[in-house]
């Protein structure tokens, strides 16, 4: 089902705007990842969706319908809390039971479906374990089938891979995706990592203080953030302080033009670290920088290049191999970047759709 | 070496301690109640006075642990979800009957109920008399065992996950539902063990009781004041035998708490090895 917020707000007493008028919209079958730092009230906006906190202002709307007045036994949202929150006393069978017995269904529609959901969360054989019999990518299942039990319209994620070692996580958080997919569920979930959140969203809500900071695609979030901490908190980047001077700003030895600004603005570039590129040496009116460091990456490498000036953080891929030595003089080039212009004072940035060009300082 | 002498005389140490504190008096009661021969013993506590007053105290005894059982797990739950201003001081004022005199806070029943009090006269002309009745008994027995319930009830729901509520909620369960299949099931290992405390400890008191019931033979004299009785008039051997008895049955409770306790941490801890065994494979 499709879920619409309207203005949300929430203030606790004597306390800053935990949520500052959060307004968005999901539709039906999406997976939505809730993206931001500790604090930023992406855990208390997926409360106030299952109807666990009551906002201070505005509306709920599920499936076209506003829910505030009803509590979360009528919502029809399946949860799977952080730490999973698990019956401790009753077995894997009578926690994924719990919600159809509360239905009062027949014992045999009950055994039937709970047995449904222990295959297809590949837990056969484990019904009649306790919770602290189970390991942590286990016992997230069992939460997972106790919220999908009921048949919820919508399936709401808090940290659900939080507690979990990486190896697991990255095959748990994929399969949940394919849990999503397959159900045909909205979903959304909670999580501080970014990395989580790009690789199994359709869309990405970074969310800072209480307030949007952007909600868009992976792609986008990831190549077209919208404001300096979005830039900041998806992805690794390249920070670059200057002031303009002469409608130009420098980056070590390249400057870029800047038309629109006033001389003595102060801006933040933010380079990607993909969006840096190394080659040999070519001629004299190269840019270069020497390698002081290389680690191995699997795919590429990442490697540090210092030049007089600065320090650049730059993914090389695994062709260009015969060039990471350090010490070793290369040149490099940006392809793309971000430039905001700095407001002391502010955490709000603008967006500046400069297009590159590159050219050596004289 | 050393360390080993050293062991064994700590052993040796504690093992006298226990002896001499508890095993040799232990002892000593039995070898007194069946000093004249069984038979005596069995005409000791079959007396109509004695059988009297054991009914009374088990039965006071048994509704005191019931009592506090309810209003302990209330208390309990109270002091922990409510984040009432003065939760502190009310935390602390539970254990006030531990720390007063139990005579005392028999003194002080006296003084609020006594048919002199206000509130006693009050009572009594409608009817009511707490004083040296039964109900003075239970309500000496209910003070001065109040704390036991609330604080082995308190711990398991500090530790109780607010979010396994939650998670009942959004499954579609009301309170009262969350309560009998959430709440109660973890809080029922410490009221067990709060109720059998309260039942062996009301047994056995002496103080407040003996203040406040009067001690009417047969009917408002407990086991206790019983015993004490028939030591004044130096029936040693009958004293001792009705010790024997309440022994008896303050120890059932103990091995009944200590055998419910057991079976739960054991089931506890079957589980945890079935675990290590599976995370081992």
């Amino acid at each position: 089902m499709s879920i619409e917020l309207r203005r949300i707000a929430k203030s606790y007493t004597g306390e800053a705007l935990a949520l500052d008028g959060v307004s968005l919209q999901v539709k039906e079958g999406e997976m939505i990842g809730f993206l931001g730092p500790s604090g930023s009230g992406k855990t208390t906006l997926l409360r106030i969706i299952a109807g666990l906190e009551k906002q201070s202002a505005g509306e709920v709307l599920i499936g076209g319908k506003v829910v505030d007045g009803l509590p979360p036994q009528k919502r029809k949202v399946g949860v799977v809390f952080q730490n999973y929150a698990l019956f401790k006393h009753m077995t894997v069978y009578e926690n994924i039971a719990f919600g159809l017995k509360v239905q009062k269904q027949s014992k045999k529609h009950i055994h039937m479906r709970v047995m449904e959901l222990l295959q297809y969360v590949r837990l056969e054989g484990l019904e009649n374990r306790y919770p602290q019999q189970l390991s942590g990518g286990q016992a997230q299942r069992v939460a997972l089938a106790r919220a999908l039990a009921p048949k919820p319209k919508i399936l709401l994620l808090d940290e659900p891979f939080a507690a979990i070692d990486t190896k697991v996580r990255r095959e748990l958080r994929q399969w949940v995706r394919d849990v999503h997919d397959d159900i045909g569920i909205t979903s959304i979930f909670v999580t501080h990592d970014q990395e989580e959140a790009l690789e199994i969203a359709d869309r990405v809500l970074v969310m800072n203080r209480g307030k949007i900071e952007q909600f868009g695609t992976p792609k986008e979030v990831y190549e077209a953030p919208n404001s300096l901490f979005v830039a900041n908190f998806v992805g690794e980047a390249n920070h670059i302080y200057g002031k303009t001077v002469d409608h130009r700003v420098a980056i070590g030895e390249i400057s870029v033009d800047v038309p629109d600004k006033p001389d003595g603005t102060n801006v933040h570039v933010v380079i990607r670290p993909k969006d840096i590129r190394i080659r040999e040496i070519m001629s004299d009116d190269d840019v270069t920088g020497e390698i002081v460091r290389v680690s191995y990456k699997g795919d590429f490498y990442g490697v540090d290049i210092a030049t007089n000036e600065l320090r650049l953080h730059v993914y090389v891929p695994k062709e260009q191999d015969y060039l990471l030595e350090i010490g070793r003089n290369v040149a490099y080039e940006l392809t793309d970047f971000k430039l905001f212009e700095e407001r002391p004072m502010s955490t709000e940035s603008e967006v500046n759709p400069y297009h590159i060009e590159i050219r050596k300082s004289s | 070496m050393i360390r080993q002498i050293r062991a064994r005389l700590a052993f040796i140490t504690i093992s006298g301690y226990l002896l001499l504190l508890i095993v040799l008096p232990t002892g000593a009661i039995f070898t007194q109640a069946f000093s004249h021969g069984a038979d005596k013993f069995l005409s000791a506590i079959t007396q109509p006075i004695g059988l009297a007053a054991l009914g009374l105290t088990v039965r006071m005894a048994l509704f005191t642990a019931v009592i506090n059982g309810i209003t302990g797990t209330i208390v309990a739950f109270v002091l922990v979800r409510f984040r009432l201003p003065g939760r502190r001081l009310l935390n602390a004022i539970v254990d006030l009957p531990f720390a007063i005199p139990t005579t005392v806070s028999g003194l002080m029943l006296i003084f609020l109920y006594g048919p002199t009090s206000p509130l006693g006269a009050w009572l009594a002309a409608h009817g009511v008399k707490i004083i040296y009745s039964p109900l003075a008994i239970l309500l000496a027995m209910v003070i001065v065992t109040f704390p036991y319930t609330i604080r082995s009830v308190q711990p398991l729901l500090e530790e109780l996950d607010p979010r396994m509520e939650e998670a009942a909620w959004t499954l579609g369960a009301q309170q009262t539902r969350v309560f009998r299949s959430i709440l109660l099931p973890v809080m029922w290992p410490g009221i067990t063990t709060g109720c059998s405390l309260c039942f062996s400890r009301a047994l056995s008191e002496f103080g407040a009781v003996v203040m406040v019931a009067g001690n009417i033979p047969m009917h408002t004299q407990v086991s206790a004041y019983y015993l004490y009785g028939l030591l004044e008039n130096y029936d040693s051997q009958g004293a001792a035998s009705v010790s024997v008895v309440l022994l008896a049955i303050s120890f059932f409770a103990l091995l009944y708490q200590l055998f419910a306790t057991r079976r739960f941490t054991r089931n506890q801890n079957k589980r945890v090895r079935l675990r290590e065994l599976e995370l081992g494979r």
